[in-house]
């Protein structure tokens, strides 16, 4: 099958100017594929997670350019980025993120709802979904903050899907869940790369967590030194 | 897409019931009172400008008194003898001249509703022995009453028979108490140039002011004529109403300039007065502003908090596509709905204070307390509050909009 290429970036710098002038990015250039399941690794201080920000569009302060779907993001205004993160990309963090004072199927539903293709009803439909194959339906109607870590987790999964996103970037995804969890969440990054065929990108220190991946970007000192990382 | 601004706006309003309360409340109390001191303000200023125009016209047309020139030359012959006088006021009437047309003038001005023709003359009042000094108001006692509302002041006897037989006259309530008249007593008066009538008392009146109860007497035009030996045509003052009061001073150099006599309008005539409306005016002004302001630092207060505690969900937010306007409209919109349900409150309660107020007995001549429901006045309340609680929301609004995502994340 012809590899599509869904993100792609150029020469991509970035400073960091406290306490002193740093390079922290220095000339990344890669690509990221349609349901291709991509981790980024590298020592802590090697820019890996700077350089997912740069990617996810919420860090506008870099040199070099970003293209998401052939789509040149690099200079945008910021409410033109906003629009692209809603449709185009979905998070997962180390931590869950979620509302609150809403309910598990309200946060799921949010992304869905701000973008505004659907129907209330339809949006609710397609949240119910993504828990029941999250498996966590029966915590739809819950206070987000009356979970479990590894629920409310499953939880901020559901939520980066909700708007079937053509990346879905993670920092960290498994940082604070037991193995358990961990097992759920990385057979579920199998599931959406390879049969929904979205492409995820991952930054992540647990080499086991890397190893299963489709590919291993790893960074050291602001550079790409292997864009296919064999363990 | 607008939808689920709201419905997060409302979400985090309804799980912070009791700040949102007491930031609404303290909304109220300002809105409230806001709207009670412009009320009350304009109640007390309606009431003292009609107690002013019971006595003053908005407009009086005199002639001023002219100063003796101190020098003055026989410009008839060449070499005329220089004349040196002493600078004092010239004796010469006070009659308008020819007021009649005057009159007509001033009436067919579109800005005036009433014009009166007027002779005040300075009189004794005597009964037996005592003797009072004091003020004849000789004019038309209809044209009067429709310039200061004579009727109301009445305490007996009615306006009306002054019509009918010269030589009547009404006095105020401290003339008769302190020279022990009766109504339909006689009374002796003696002008200034010594002429003596004997008038009928057919009225009191009772005005504000004590001073004026005590020297102050209507009578008709005719009689204050003859009191000063002078004949139909003399007139000294003519008074004026206009449409708008409050443009009398403009409006008074209109009328100088037509007539070529002087002019006073009320405002110059009681200038200590107007001064005085003035502070209130300005004093009301800043306590209103400053109580409305503490309201909103309440709000301001609890949206900054908020902000500050929600720094992650804004950071969430805009990661999913929520921007920077987004996170402004959620915000200002908490602080909209607080300002909302305050202004609401704070407005039936000044409607409850002014009606309150409205029902207390005061006295004297001001019988209930001056204030009543102005609608203009709770309007701009309403506005005023709505619109300071927008910029008491739209400030950690800002702030929060200007959240920078990343910097949340990476913590």
């Amino acid at each position: 099958m012809e590899k599509q290429v869904v993100l792609r970036t150029k020469g991509i710098g970035k400073y960091f100017y406290d306490p002193v002038k740093f390079k922290v990015l220095d000339d990344i250039s890669f690509e990221a594929y349609k349901g291709e399941f991509l981790t980024l690794v590298g020592k802590s201080g090697s820019g890996k997670s700077t350089l997912l920000y740069v990617l996810s569009t919420m860090d506008t302060d870099y040199e070099g350019e970003l293209f998401i779907d052939d789509e040149k993001i690099s200079g945008q205004s910021l409410n033109k980025l906003a629009t692209i993160r809603n449709k185009n990309i979905g998070f997962i963090f180390q931590f869950h993120y979620l509302l609150p004072e809403f309910s598990c199927l309200k946060n799921v539903m949010i992304p869905a709802l701000k973008l505004g293709k659907y129907s209330h009803a339809e949006v609710e439909q397609q949240a119910y979904k993504r828990l029941e194959m999250l498996g966590i339906s029966d915590q739809a109607l819950k206070p987000a903050s009356k979970l479990s870590g590894g629920q409310q987790q499953r939880v901020a999964i559901a939520r980066a899907l909700i708007n079937n996103p053509k990346i879905i970037m993670c920092d960290e995804p498994t940082g604070n869940l037991d193995s358990k969890n961990t097992q759920i969440v990385f057979d579920m990054f199998q599931q959406i790369a390879h049969e929904f065929h979205q492409t995820i990108i991952a930054v992540t220190h647990d080499t086991d967590f890397a190893k299963a991946s489709d590919r291993t970007i790893e960074l050291a000192d602001g550079k790409i030194i292997s864009q296919d990382l064999k363990f | 897409m607008k939808g689920v601004n709201i419905e997060i706006a409302l979400t985090h309003i309804l799980t912070r019931k009791r700040q949102t309360i007491v930031a609404s409340l303290g909304v109220s109390i300002g809105i409230a009172i806001y709207i009670c001191l412009n009320t009350l303000i304009i109640g007390t200023n309606r009431y003292s400008d009609n107690a002013i125009f019971k006595s003053t016209p908005h407009i009086r047309v005199y002639k001023e008194d002219d100063i003796s020139k101190p020098l003055s030359k026989d410009t008839s012959q060449k070499n005329g003898t220089i004349v040196i006088v002493n600078p004092k006021i010239a004796n010469i009437s006070k009659n308008l001249i020819n007021p009649s047309k005057l009159l007509n003038d001033i009436k067919k001005q579109d800005q005036v509703t009433a014009a009166a023709p007027m002779v005040t003359a300075n009189i004794f009042y005597n009964n037996g022995k005592s003797q009072l000094t004091g003020v004849g108001w000789g004019m038309n006692i209809i044209e009067g009453d429709a310039m200061f509302d004579i009727q109301s002041t009445m305490v007996v006897g009615d306006l009306r028979t002054l019509l009918n037989t010269p030589n009547e006259i009404i006095i105020g309530v401290g003339i008769a108490d302190k020279l022990n008249i009766k109504l339909y007593d006689n009374i002796s008066v003696i002008s200034s140039v010594g002429v003596i009538k004997l008038m009928k008392v057919v009225g009191f009146f009772k005005s504000s002011n004590a001073v004026t109860d005590k020297s102050k007497s209507y009578m008709n035009l005719a009689t204050a004529q003859q009191l000063l030996e002078e004949g139909p045509n003399y007139v000294t003052d003519i008074y004026v109403k206009i449409k708008n009061p409050e443009e009398a001073p403009q409006y008074a150099t209109v009328l100088s300039t037509l007539t070529g006599y002087s002019t006073e309008d009320w405002k110059a005539a009681n200038e200590l007065f107007v001064a005085g409306k003035k502070i209130r005016a300005v004093m009301f002004l800043f306590i209103s502003w400053a109580i409305l302001l503490v309201a909103a630092f309440g709000i301001y207060n609890i949206l900054n908090m908020t902000v500050s505690q929600k720094l992650n969900d804004i950071a969430i937010l805009k990661a999913n596509g929520f921007s920077g306007g987004d996170v402004v409209k959620i915000f200002v919109m908490e602080a909209m709905v607080m300002g909302l349900i305050g202004t609401i409150i704070g407005f039936l309660l000044a409607l409850l204070i002014v009606t309150l107020l409205s029902r207390i007995y005061i006295g004297a001549d001001i019988g209930y307390f001056p204030i009543q429901f102005e609608f203009s006045v709770s309007m701009m309340g309403v506005a005023v509050g709505l619109l300071v609680t927008f910029f008491a929301g739209y400030i950690p609004a800002r702030k929060a909009s200007k959240v920078d995502p990343v910097a949340i994340f990476r913590k």
